[in-house]
């Protein structure tokens, strides 16, 4: 009921605005009494930049490459030929073609009625060049392994650690490409009216880092795979818009369709050639191995919604304007069944479809006033409705990793509904000063969440100084405290969660922030400027979770400018993160297990991440005669450290012969874990010397060197596709050798540009 | 658990917005035909020149026309060659309507005695002061959003990004040649977080702070620029996980940021803390989130921490649509 009250309201705010905005006349245009100068009109240039890279790729060439191609070959970096006549300009661009990261664009402006562009862009990311895997992909989302593999490492004759097996994994790149299409069109009927339509379609093709998984836990296995990409999004955005001077009414429609051409992923199990089970001779029980495993992959979806917007200015220098958006997002895929075990009886699915779909309501209200010069005041309503309408699905017997049936589980559409207002005045005493305060209180409420609703109050202000020619100076602060409540302790018992754990993004918080960022202009030449900024979320009534995160940041800089042609600039920053969460090693509370009250197997993690940058570049431009050079160099270090902390009494629990069976092991002190470290330090020169007017010869020098140490996903940690625990024993787990390595990079290309 | 009441008072507020608005409204229709700011013909609507001071001579309020400005000013249309300013044929710039005065204001009393009547100086006039010339014209789309945006609040000129006459960018008359460096001056947290090694393609060109901020406006939060809501924005390009799905988790469904650092980050796929850690902030008791995952479980090689840890299994964390995919492995 509410909804549509606020939906109607808003329609009705529009057509008011629109009414208003209506009553000025668009009377026909007269001719200006201005002829414009000779000297606003200008003929553009056109430049192309072509020539030859080199590239020498220490390591890690894919990650040197993540975005970008830099492959070695001839290059067209750069090409732009703009065409402006009195009354039309036609532009095109071109950037690195024929690679993967080209980008073209072409674009009409009949100026003052319409405007057209189609731009091409394409987004490589490149994972690997060292992938290798046992797997061959054999399209259509199914992955195989070698039937002999297969047979003899269920027959028992082979091993997935064997060195005959590992050595036929074959090599691959992993790498996939985004090619966006991207089209706009502006038509301009009226002075006051903007037509403007906008299609994109995206498709992505290639392979990412992905898993498949087989058995449950403990027990199963888990296999990398490079997952391929195959799918397309087509968005489109329509919209007509009229403005004057005093209003503005807008109406609009946004539709996106997401298409996946792999509605699955089958693969093979490694350590199965058919489906079987072992009994437990004491309980009876069987375990499940399955040769073949099938997951879902992204569904296809749709999202489409009508917006509208209007403004209206009012007495006082004010200003109200409201927005209404209604939208639906669908999803129909067709289930895939519940397990692809031959072994066991899939349960009957309840419907052969998702049939999920949310329904989503936006409505802006905003008042902005100026009643006097320097008094600012703005009210702001906001309301966003994720309504969940997918009915509930329940499966009698869930299969994980189509190893087991499982319990019964019943799935849980969320929804959540925000109501933020806020309220801010300004007071700007000094044209160069200003002050502001304000208060923001935001209101949400959620289904299956531990906290029903949750109410966040903020108040803030500000400070800032600017325009003055020495010094400017902004700086602002913010309280807020967070409150749930509607706590509901059954959705943590139900998964074995402890009841004073809280999910910390609605956990009752207490925030303060705030920043300081100041700029000194002794002369005008040179600047130099500094930043504080820090904060702290303080999780006070979290048990378990996150319980503490801070932050603080520090930037110190200048910028030279000692002539027209030279500019010197340097940023150094320092950050400075903490987090605490706390944690307890047991299993769900049960008769013969007590270790889930038990206080002594409390342990936490402090994680903190100092991460130091620097930005520096010096641009000379014809400092020397026919010149231009541009240096830049940036570096970025960042060493991230987890700490374990466990409580006071957790050593006399691991020494003495207390029973806690079942409750997970606490026999030892943990072993800190090294530090995460990653380095990556850039420099490139780009000089350009200017043969005649038109024509230059350049060198474009890039050095890139990456460090990095990461326990995780480094070499030495995932030293082979199956890696060996401490005692010798294989892991369950199948790498694509996709591990975090160094590089050391130096490209350089020489190119002439030639100017028209 | 189903129910939806989250208790505040969206009636009464919105009930007071619309008599407030309908009460402006009204006021304003009272006052319309006394409206100064009607303008008619292929002019921009005219900014109010600042009202005289009582004790100097009323100025001539006539127009000169753009030669006569440039007869001092010389250089004052050099960096506006080629901008949209400058093109005369858009009836909507102001080179198609009084060119120079169009923003800086009638210049006929400025022109016979220069220094007893100034013209507008954007970069001696207060933020909001300055900023009004610029949204006489610049009233719709995501600049019709930018009374009461973030930007506006802290006093944000228009001049403190853009630059009319000297523009330093390829496009939108940028005050440096790129947006970054721009957005940087005040934004230093999360232009650092872009030279991290796990980051959007903005280094290498493929994207920059306005893909998916509105620094203008927006009906969104954060001044984001699609959507209505942080989530809405993140899945306008990555669009596979929008769903929605059969099987949802919940946190990911409020908001991505939860989890990712969209700015850059130190941690495999930007997120915010590096797994199993980041999981078991939430994920605390019960079976395997509950085990300390220190040195010893690396050197086990436990699939719950190398490698991509809890995503081995839980590969599909952003939600799934499998019947059987409750903890999200398949």
């Amino acid at each position: 009921m509410r909804i549509r009250l606020t939906v109607l309201i808003g329609a009705l705010l529009l057509v008011s605005a629109g009414l208003a905005s209506a009553q000025q006349s668009d009377a026909p245009n007269p001719p200006s009494p201005y002829q414009p100068s000779a000297s606003f009109l200008s003929s553009r240039a056109g430049q192309v930049d072509f020539g030859i890279r080199a590239s020498s790729i220490d390591d890690d060439a894919a990650r040197f490459q993540r975005f970008r191609d830099l492959r070695d070959g001839a290059t067209l970096d750069t090409f732009r030929w703009e065409k402006e006549r009195a009354k039309w300009i036609f532009n095109a661009e071109a950037n690195n073609v024929g690679y993967r990261d080209q980008r073209l664009f072409a674009g009409f402006n009949k100026l003052g009625q319409v405007k057209a562009s189609f731009e091409w862009d394409q987004v490589p990311t490149f994972y690997s060049t060292v992938g290798r895997s046992l797997y061959t992909y054999q399209g259509n989302g199914r992955f195989t392994i070698d039937d002999a593999i297969q047979q003899g490492i269920q027959a028992g004759s082979l091993s997935l650690i064997n060195p005959s097996v590992l050595s036929q994994a074959q090599q691959f790149d992993t790498r996939s490409r985004s090619d966006n299409a991207l089209f706009n069109l502006v038509v301009t009927p009226t002075r006051d009216v903007d037509v403007k339509i906008n299609v994109r379609s995206k498709a992505r093709t290639g392979s990412t880092v992905g898993y498949g998984n087989l058995a449950s836990s403990p027990g199963g296995q888990a296999f990398e795979l490079a997952t391929p990409l195959d799918d397309r999004t087509t968005d489109i955005n329509a919209s007509a818009e009229w403005a004057n001077a005093r209003g503005r009414v807008s109406v609009g429609y946004v539709g996106s369709w997401y298409d996946d051409n792999i509605p699955s992923i089958q693969f093979e199990n490694a350590l199965a050639f058919t489906d079987f089970f072992t009994t437990n001779p004491t309980t009876g029980a069987r375990t499940y191995t399955p040769s073949l495993g099938q997951m879902a992959t992204w569904p296809n979806s749709t999202a489409h919604s009508v917006n509208s917007a209007g403004s209206i200015k009012l007495p006082g220098k004010s200003k109200a304007s409201a927005f209404v958006s209604v939208g639906t997002w669908k999803q129909n895929d067709a289930l895939l069944p519940a397990t692809v075990n031959s072994l066991l009886v899939a349960p009957i699915l309840e419907r052969p479809t998702g049939e999920a779909e949310a329904r989503i309501v936006a409505t802006n209200f905003n008042f902005n006033s100026r009643p006097i010069r320097n008094v600012w005041l703005n009210a702001k309503y906001r309301f966003y409705d994720y309504d969940n309408r997918t009915p509930h699905f329940t499966i009698s017997s869930f299969v994980p990793g189509d190893g087991s049936l499982g319990a019964e589980h019943t799935t849980e559409p969320t929804s959540f509904r925000r109501h933020n207002f806020d309220v801010d005045a300004s007071l700007t005493p000094w044209t160069a000063v200003g002050f502001k305060v304000g208060y923001g209180h935001e209101a949400a409420d959620r289904t299956f969440r531990i906290f029903e609703r949750t109410a966040e109050n903020t108040l803030r202000a500000s400070a800032d100084v600017t325009g003055n020619q020495y010094v400017s100076l902004r700086g602002v602060f913010e309280h807020s405290t967070r409150r749930g409540s509607g706590f509901d302790e059954e959705l943590l018992d139900a998964v074995g969660e402890h009841p004073e754990m809280r999910h910390f993004d609605i956990a009752d918080r207490d925030r303060d922030r705030g920043t300081v960022i100041v700029t000194v202009t002794p002369i005008e030449v040179l600047g130099f400027n500094g930043s504080i900024a820090a904060g702290r979320d303080n999780y006070k009534n979290s048990g378990f979770g996150l319980r503490d995160n801070e932050h603080r940041v520090y930037s110190a800089g200048f910028d030279y400018v000692p002539t027209k042609k030279a500019d010197f600039n340097l940023t150094y920053g320092y950050e400075k993160y903490d987090t605490s969460q706390w944690s307890r090693t047991a299993n769900p509370l049960a008769a013969t297990d007590q270790g889930f009250l038990d206080e002594r197997r409390d342990w936490g993690i402090d994680s903190g991440d100092r991460v130091r940058t620097l930005s520096s570049g010096v641009m000379l431009t014809q400092l020397i005669d026919k010149t231009e050079l541009r240096f830049n160099y940036d570096y970025s270090w960042s060493k991230a450290s987890y700490v374990y902390t466990v409580s006071s009494q957790w050593l006399e629990l691991a020494l003495l012969p207390i029973p806690t069976t079942g409750s997970g092991s606490v026999s030892r002190l943990p072993q800190q874990l090294p530090l995460v470290d990653n380095r990556r330090a850039a420099f490139r020169t780009d000089a350009r010397y200017f043969l005649t007017k038109n024509v230059a010869i350049g060198v474009v020098y890039l050095y890139e060197q990456y460090r990095v140490n990461d326990f995780a996903l480094s070499p030495d940690t995932l030293n082979s596709l199956v890696p060996l625990t401490l005692t010798g024993a294989s892991a369950n787990t199948m790498f694509l050798n996709y591990v975090f390595r160094p590089y050391t990079a130096n490209a350089a290309w020489v190119r002439l540009t030639y100017l028209w | 658990m189903n129910t939806r009441s989250d208790g505040f008072p969206a009636r009464v507020l919105v009930t007071a917005l619309v008599l407030a608005w309908v009460m402006a409204v009204g006021l304003s229709a009272a006052q319309d035909t006394s409206s100064p700011q009607t303008v008619t013909g292929n002019a921009p609507p005219a900014v109010q020149a600042p009202p005289a001071k009582p004790e100097q001579s009323a100025p001539a309020q006539g127009y000169v026309g753009a030669e006569t400005c440039l007869t001092c000013h010389e250089n004052a249309d050099k960096g506006m060659a080629g901008t949209p300013h400058a093109r005369a044929a858009d009836p909507r710039s102001p080179a198609a309507a009084k060119a120079c005065e169009t923003c800086h204001g009638p210049g006929e009393a400025h022109s016979q005695d220069p220094e007893k009547f100034k013209p507008k100086n954007f970069r001696k006039m207060s933020a909001r002061d300055a900023n009004e010339t610029c949204l006489t014209c610049h009233n719709r789309s995501a600049h019709a959003e930018w009374e009461g945006s973030a930007h506006d609040a802290r006093n944000v000129a228009c001049v403190s990004c853009h630059s009319v006459h000297a523009p330093k960018s390829a496009k939108a008359a940028l005050k440096t040649a790129s947006q970054i460096e721009i957005c940087a001056a005040c934004h230093k947290t999360q232009a650092m977080k872009v030279q991290r090694t796990q980051h959007m393609p903005v280094r290498e060109g493929k994207m920059e702070c306005t893909s998916c901020h509105s620094p203008h406006g927006s009906n969104n939060v954060k001044m984001l620029k699609a959507g209505n809501s942080v989530n809405e924005s993140c899945v306008s390009c990555h669009a596979e996980k929008r769903g929605p799905f059969l099987w949802e988790h919940a946190v990911g469904r409020e908001s991505c940021t939860t989890c990712h650092d969209p700015h850059g980050s130190s941690n495999d796929r930007m997120l915010v803390a590096k797994d199993p850690m980041l999981c078991q902030r939430c994920h605390v008791h019960s079976r395997h989130p509950a085990t300390l995952y220190d040195a010893v479980q690396v050197a086990n090689k436990s699939n719950r921490v190398i490698g991509r840890s809890c995503v081995t299994c839980h590969t599909q964390i952003h939600g799934s649509n499998h019947p059987s995919g409750a903890v999200f492995s398949r």
